[in-house]
């Protein structure tokens, strides 16, 4: 054998088995998940958005608009479903409405697992398909089970499968479904149902066709709008849209990335919080009105900036992997399954949704109609911010992580090489390129005229922004890092962590070099001081001119051995300056905190201090706090004591609910089974006992200043003295109502089972009372006036202003969503309250003039609390679905509903039962689950 | 060079008169110096060699070339492996994105790096064994970390952590216990091939146990953690690359002085008149298009920074001055051997106090992991990086400096050469040391105006132009023709590879060519030392450990080129080009261009005895190259 080819044989085993091994391993890897051929049927992905046009027997009727908003699991067998938003802006017969449908997949069907309307969850128990396989014509499958208290039956066959022409477009191979549901109401009857439906693959459905003929309902819905996998769909072309610049619309606080702002001056009093429960890696971004935030597990939120209410949450591919910019109604969020989403500000629905070839990890630009969005693999793309259609794309050549400058018609992209690269905004040509002597390090950033680069060398570049020239560079003696504050007169950057150099921003002259506090991020500029931030979380502000520090102050500290790590760039968030930072305090992760750099932004923001109290049972009613000690009733039925963050005591064990407790001074009230018992609350045996009816959810007793107020379920009312002496019992017609006494200053007593009235304190006389009305839920007093949600059996029930004098109702408000267990709260002349939808409204206390109202995302976790003149409200969640995120509390001025601040607790720990509650003191209690399991956090509100 | 060769397609025809040639024929013949010097020779001279080793090193040094020519392509094309999924590796606003098929494939070229750095060790000294041993154990701590959580009913999950664990020890236990045995050759013998079998067995456990609990989470539908270790693991030992990206860099620099050097032994038979033209054309050319076109830049720097112009000029003069005192000396026969020693040498000596880092940081997660401490251990977390970097490389530079002079004297007596390693050795130190000492002495003072590349090729420039202008009429050939090459090669050498990126370009290729071309030739071109045996590391030793350290280096730096994680590569090519480049073109300019002429005498005796021995003993007919004697 010759030798070139002995030669060459002798290296086959290598040239073989190595590419073998790595392809066997390769090959090995690839999931080998089989497509359920149900999701490909019907899209399943995060973001998926259908838009259907609603008719009422043919008449149009609003909008249908639905999504894949979230990932969820209602079953911890199936922790990989969805849920599916819904909304309607005009429900024949109803008008706005809205929903989530849980969903999840198996490789047999596909399932609905339960349904979240009008604040109430109703499980569907089993699970009903809502596809079944095989999906062929003639398929049936059926359903008999029940929907929340109802009873279901369900038949559905698949007539054919056709091509099916809905606006205009033919979708093909389409599965015509007709489904016969039959619902069985407690109160016996129900209606039959017909739907029908056109699903298709790739697309979902197209078409349904609902109808009731019992009920004469008829409604059509017909798709008009798809995005997801299979791409944009429009049935008409979009409308165009353009963005209006808006400071700290995008990272860098404007399409220039100048991060100054250049009139105002910054505040150290808090504009507002808002402390969550997930990391977050980049700022949040605003027009104005909305603040979007992305989350490292994916969720994206919009926060109304004027009242903090969360206007919609939607889920992407976690994490989310660039920074957010905002404009023209849409945020754009980048996943890591190299997508990126237009989410409506409005209501967090999908507008476009554009696959790219490689991920977006650099955050896009918003300028004009377009979005100019640079992928890792360096391709510079404008997309029209209207459909998300490719308005041109220019190739680099060289990867790329750099948010784009835009400035002047151009946009500056740098790539990983050290050059730098100004495309036309219009076309994508390039105007013209700049090499650097290496990497670049820091910017770009643009202002009207220059661009701002760094390279490795520690060279900082400007560049005319006309052609690239240079027009001066110096060059620092550190390594400049992350990113320029532009001022009028300065361009300044971090070099190294531990120092900033200012040079002039017209010939490149340094102007001041100056050690600061270690720090990892950019600093910005607020008028004629430079704000930076240390890795501790201190901010300082340094004169612009000469770089000398003029104040500092630290962010609150969520609790004493706790610490803020500030790794966040700080974002503009309509005039307020946004520090984000990593908290250390348990079941706490983020903090963003704001501070006003415009006098319209100031507000009195209020942050917590935090304390966790580990619970071996989350409650089962709300809990009671007194001086350092806490007490829960658990799930357990057992009354527990807290006196720190580990050291907890069991007080009683009953057989029966526990309904709650009442503390005042060192006295303990709880009732066990058939007894209520006095306890010390500094802890032991109890001091006395007293004969109680069967324990009811809602019915605590309460401690007035001679005598504690006991509710005898189904019996009346009865009083004993402080030392558990029997003072007088008054017998009640029918006090089945979920609500507690309510002491009032003079020794009499307000309650409301069986009948809303007054009674004498020493005797038990009624001395007024309410006609036809009773409460279900706890009253407020002040100044005089009672406040109650009074239910009437014969007219509307609501809302009511009682004279505590005289029992006449001052005023009343119609509300036919009362709330079960949670009742108003009243002071400084205002008066607040939810109703069971999450509408949480605030009323001039004296004449009933509405004052502001919040829309939550789901009803009240425990009555509102007002302190301090402010009011906070927790939100209950989900907690229907293992993955929920709505649990929150929230920060409001009493007068005005203004944000101030709000925590968001990583779960709810509580079981239906409100478990929210404040103190006397002006602490509040928010149950939760964290890392240690069921814990309370109890929160003290710092200014 | 001393066993210059000349392969058979090379061969002029035996005894032929001249006859007038075709026009490609002159072309080639023409352009054959630049083949010989930038290419034939090098690889000739130095290449990899397998040759010496036995059938199983042999092997397995085809192996890890084999990966590591497939990493080195794959490298090109990091694009094709991100079309599919990508995962979302570490936190914070700096992510990485993994192709789902790199972590498997990572596995896979790290089993065969280890098994070659393991295996050469297995023959080397004791000491180098234990070494290694160490080695393995602190740069894959990382991927101990438990990575399974309790997940369906996989035995992947059950078995996989105990499997890596027990590959983690087994294999620096067989490999520490093999030097226990070394002083037994009788054992020693039969025992190798056991210990081989046992340290693939353990490393198999190790990595392949890593990818068999990731099929697992992937059959799961769960991402695992397997990525993020290995991640990890990766990114906090990656300073283990800057040798090589030191080593990448500096070798352009060498290439661009073998391709300057074949342009201008390839004019060496041009008239006097035409190469001093030629050269004032080049100048003309260069000028124009490095200073007329940007014109208002070099105003704007001058003006911005003059500080920085100074410093570039003063150092080039210090450096041309240092090279003139020290470096010019008749080319001794060691100076191949010395030139590979210093490149590698210096390369890994300014890579340490990073490599350093590595260690400590490596020896914290074993404190961790291993010895269950809450936290690392103070002496390791305090590891003064920027306290060595700032005041540890002035240090290195000042000792470089006067061993380098020490060696000068050593090696020289009454101006005769009398150890001609030492003295090649001393000169390069030397010129290395004085570039960095005031180079670190300004970082360390914060106090370094910069340096600028463009502005020293532009000096060197118009230093050749006012020379031929004052020497125009003295300026013979050989003259033109070394100014000529130092023209050019500061014209290539000062773009640091811009023009390898810019021909790569041409076909589509990425800037990491760069890089990528300094590794080749590395193995091509400067493996020299592979060649040779010693006591502590026989050849087979050697071939197998550098197989294996270029097939870990450059997996991690595939890895991070794909999953577009920190660029690591862009910075240390800067600062390998900076440090090393320069002061390294320098010497080389010193011990081989200024002997161009010389060169170009030597070349063209080769030639003539070349054709006396063929003429002597007819054309060669095998593939075995012509030996010509030293001329």
């Amino acid at each position: 054998m010759p030798r070139p080819l002995r030669s060459l044989l002798a290296w086959l085993p290598a040239v073989l088995i190595v590419p073998a091994a790595m392809a066997a391993s390769i090959q090995l890897s690839e999931p080998d998940h089989a497509v359920n051929p149900v999701s490909e049927l019907q899209p399943f992905d995060l973001g998926t958005t259908w838009v259907y046009d609603v008719l009422d027997h043919g008449k149009p009727s609003g909008t249908h608009t639905k999504q894949v908003s979230m990932k969820a699991g209602v079953d911890f067998a199936r922790l990989d479903g969805v849920a599916v938003s819904g909304a309607y802006t005009d429900y024949p017969g109803v008008g706005e409405s809205s929903s989530i449908v849980y969903l999840s997949l198996d490789e047999h069907a596909m399932y609905q697992d339960g349904l979240r309307q009008n604040g109430q969850y109703l499980k569907l128990e089993p699970a009903a398909p809502a596809y079944e396989l095989p999906l062929k014509t003639g398929g049936t499958w059926s359903y008999d089970g029940t929907i929340g208290s109802a009873g279901l039956t369900m038949d559905a066959t698949i007539q054919d499968i056709t091509d099916m022409t809905v606006s205009g477009r033919v979708f093909h191979g389409c599965l015509h479904v007709v489904t016969d549901l039959d619902f069985t109401f407690d109160g016996g009857g129900g209606d039959k149902e017909t739907v029908e439906e056109w699903t298709c693959p790739g697309y979902g459905t197209v078409r349904t066709s609902d109808s009731i003929p019992a009920q004469d309902v008829e409604i059509t819905e017909e798709l008009v709008e798809f995005h997801g996998d299979s791409g944009d769909w429009f049935a008409e072309e979009p409308a165009a849209v353009t963005a209006e610049p808006q400071p700290g619309d995008t990272v860098g606080f404007d399409a220039g990335r100048t991060r100054a702002v250049p009139e105002g001056a910054l505040e150290s009093t808090l504009a507002w919080t808002d402390l969550r429960s997930a990391d977050i890696a980049y700022p949040p971004v605003s027009d104005g009105d909305v603040m979007v935030l992305g989350e490292e597990d994916g969720q994206v939120s919009g926060m109304d900036l004027g009242n903090g209410q969360m206007l919609w949450r939607r889920q992407v591919n976690a994490p989310v992997i660039a920074p957010v910019a905002i404009g023209a109604g849409r945020a754009l969020i980048a996943d890591t399954d190299k997508n990126l989403l237009a989410l409506g500000t409005d209501d967090g629905s999908t507008r476009w949704i554009h696959h790219f070839a490689d991920v977006v990890s650099a955050s896009p630009t918003v300028s004009g109609s377009s979005a100019v969005v640079v992928t890792d693999d360096g391709v510079v793309t404008a997309l029209d911010l209207a459909s998300g259609r490719v308005v041109w794309a220019h190739d680099l050549g060289v990867r790329t992580r750099s948010a784009p400058a835009v400035t002047h018609g151009l946009v500056v992209v740098p790539d990983i090489a050290g050059s730098v690269v100004a495309l036309d905004l219009e076309d994508g040509s390039q105007r013209w390129s700049r090499s650097l002597d290496g990497t670049l390090t820091a910017g770009p950033a643009a202002d009207d005229e220059r661009v701002f680069v760094a390279d490795e060398g520690g060279v900082v570049y400007a560049l005319d922004a006309a052609d690239g020239g240079v027009a001066w560079q110096t060059r620092t003696n550190y390594d400049p890092e992350g990113d320029f504050a532009v001022s009028a007169d300065a361009v300044t950057v971090r070099v190294g962590s531990e120092r900033l150099e200012s040079f002039d921003l017209h010939d490149g002259d340094k102007r001041w070099s100056r050690g600061v506090a270690d720090t990892e991020l950019s600093p910005v500029v607020v008028g004629d001081e430079l704000i930076t931030v240390s890795r501790k979380a201190e901010v300082s502000a340094l004169d612009l001119g000469d770089g000398r520090e003029t104040r500092s102050w630290s962010l609150p500290l969520p609790g004493a051995h706790t610490s803020l790590a500030a790794d966040v760039p700080l974002g503009l968030v309509d005039g307020n300056l946004v520090i984000g930072t990593a908290m250390s305090a348990e079941a706490q992760r983020t903090g963003l905190f704001a501070f006003p750099v415009t006098a319209t932004a100031e507000r009195r923001g209020v942050s917590f201090g935090s304390e966790i109290r580990v619970l071996p049972k989350p409650p089962m009613t709300a809990p009671a706090l007194i001086g350092d000690t806490l007490f829960v009733p658990g799930l357990d039925k057992t009354l527990y004591r807290s006196t720190g963050s580990q050291d907890v005591e069991r007080v009683a064990t009953s057989q029966g609910i526990q309904p709650g407790v009442a503390v005042r001074g060192n006295l303990m009230v709880t009732q066990i089974d058939g007894e209520f018992r006095g306890y010390p609350a500094s802890g032991g045996d109890p001091l006395w006992k007293f004969p109680a009816q069967a324990p009811a959810l809602g019915m605590v007793s309460a401690i007035g200043e001679d005598a504690v107020f006991l509710p005898e379920y189904g019996a009346g009312l009865a009083a004993a003295s402080l030392d558990g002496a029997p003072l007088w019992f008054t017998p009640i017609d029918g006090a089945l109502g979920a609500t507690q006494p309510l002491p009032l200053p003079d020794g009499d007593v307000f309650y409301g089972s069986g009948s809303a009235a007054r009674y004498d304190g020493g005797s038990g006389d009624r001395l007024w009372s309410v006609d036809g009305a009773q409460l279900f839920a706890p009253a407020a007093y002040s100044d005089g006036v009672v406040f109650a949600d009074l239910i009437y059996n014969t007219r509307p029930s609501g809302l009511a202003a009682i004279d505590a004098g005289t029992g006449k109702i001052r005023w009343f408000h119609e509300n036919a969503n009362s709330q079960t267990l949670i009742g108003p709260a009243a002071a400084g002349g205002v008066v607040v309250y939810g109703d069971s939808l999450g509408l949480v409204t605030a009323f001039d206390a004296a004449t009933g003039t509405e004052l502001w109202r919040v829309q939550l995302s789901t009803p009240l976790a425990g009555s509102p609390v007002v302190a301090d003149g402010r009011v906070y409200l927790a939100e209950a969640g989900r907690d229907e679905d293992v993955f929920q995120r709505d649990y929150r509390m929230s920060a409001h001025d009493l007068r005005t509903g203004a944000f101030l601040g709000a925590y968001q607790a990583p779960g709810t720990a509580f079981a239906g039962s409100p478990a929210f509650a404040g103190s006397d003191d002006g602490r509040l209690m928010l149950p939760t689950t964290g890392r240690l399991g069921a814990t309370m956090v109890i929160l003290e509100p710092q200014s | 060079m001393t066993d210059q060769t000349i392969p058979d397609g090379a061969t002029p025809a035996p005894g032929a008169a001249a006859p007038r040639l075709p026009q490609v024929r002159r072309l080639a013949r023409s352009a054959r110096p630049v083949w010989e010097t930038a290419f034939r020779d090098p690889v000739v001279a130095s290449h990899l060699q397998l040759r010496g080793l036995n059938l199983i090193e042999r092997h397995a040094a085809r192996f890890g070339l084999v990966t590591l020519g497939m990493l080195l392509v794959s490298i090109l094309f990091t694009d094709v492996w991100r079309h599919g999924e990508l995962l979302p590796l570490g936190e914070g606003d700096r992510l990485a994105f993994l192709p789902t098929a790199l972590l498997p494939a990572t596995l896979v070229t790290l089993l065969i790096a280890w098994t070659l750095i393991l295996w050469g060790a297995l023959t080397a000294s004791p000491l180098m064994r234990l070494a290694a041993s160490l080695t393995f154990l602190l740069a894959n701590i990382w991927l101990i970390a438990p990575a399974a959580v309790d997940i369906g009913d996989h035995r992947a999950l059950d078995w996989g952590p105990n499997a890596v664990r027990v590959g983690y020890y087994l294999v620096p236990g067989v490999v520490a216990l093999s030097g226990a045995v070394a002083r037994l050759p009788r054992i020693r013998r039969w025992l190798l091939p056991v210990f081989r079998v046992a340290v693939l067995g353990g490393l198999s456990m190790f990595f392949l146990g890593q990818l068999w609990m990731h099929l697992a989470f992937v059959d799961e539908g769960f991402p695992g953690a397997v990525q993020e270790l290995v991640d990890g693991a990766i990114l906090g030992t990656a300073n283990i690359l800057n040798p090589l990206v030191y080593v990448a860099a500096v070798l352009v620099v060498d290439f661009s002085l073998d391709v300057t050097e074949g342009v201008a032994v390839a004019a060496r038979d041009a008239s006097r008149r035409l190469v001093r033209w030629l050269l004032v054309a080049l100048l003309v050319v260069k000028v124009w298009v490095e200073v007329v076109r940007h014109l208002d830049d070099w105003t704007t720097y001058l003006h911005d920074r003059p500080w920085a112009a100074l410093h570039t000029v003063t150092m080039l003069v210090v450096l041309a001055v240092t090279v003139r005192l020290v470096a010019r000396f008749r080319m001794t026969r060691a100076f191949d051997t010395v030139k590979e020693r210093l490149l590698y040498g210096s390369a890994v000596v300014l890579s340490l106090i990073l490599i350093g880092h590595v260690v400590a940081s490596s020896l914290g997660v074993f404190a961790i992991t291993e010895l269950h401490k809450d936290e690392i251990p103070g002496f390791l977390n305090g590891y003064p990086v920027n306290g060595l970097l700032t005041w540890g490389q002035p240090i290195l530079g000042a000792l470089a400096v006067i061993f380098g002079l020490w060696l000068l004297r050593t090696g020289t007596e009454d101006g005769r050469t009398r150890l001609p390693v030492a003295r090649e050795l001393g000169s390069g130190l030397v010129v290395l040391g004085v570039w960095l000492v005031p180079e670190f002495v300004l970082n360390a003072a914060e106090r370094n105006p910069g340096f600028s590349f463009p502005l020293a090729d532009i000096v060197i420039t118009l230093a050749v132009a006012a020379l031929l202008a004052v020497r125009w009429r003295r300026t013979e050939t050989s003259d033109a023709l070394t100014l000529t090459a130092i023209t050019v090669f500061a014209w290539l050498a000062l773009s640091r590879g811009d023009w390898i990126a810019l021909v790569g370009g041409l076909f589509g290729l990425p800037a990491i060519l760069v890089v990528v071309f300094g590794i080749v030739y590395s193995v091509a071109g400067d493996s020299g030392f592979t060649r040779v045996s010693s006591k502590r590391m026989p050849q087979g030793s050697r071939v197998l450990i550098f197989v294996g350290y270029l097939v870990l280096s450059v997996t991690t730096l595939h890895w991070v080129e794909v999953t577009h994680a920190e660029n690591f590569s862009g910075p240390f090519s800067y600062l390998g080009f900076y440090y090393l480049g320069i002061p390294w073109a320098a010497w080389l300019l010193g011990r081989r261009l200024i002997d161009l002429d010389d060169r170009i005498d030597e070349i063209e005796a080769e030639e003539d005895a070349y054709e006396a021995a063929v003429a002597a003993t007819g054309p060669p007919t095998s593939g075995e190259p012509a030996t010509v004697p030293e001329p």
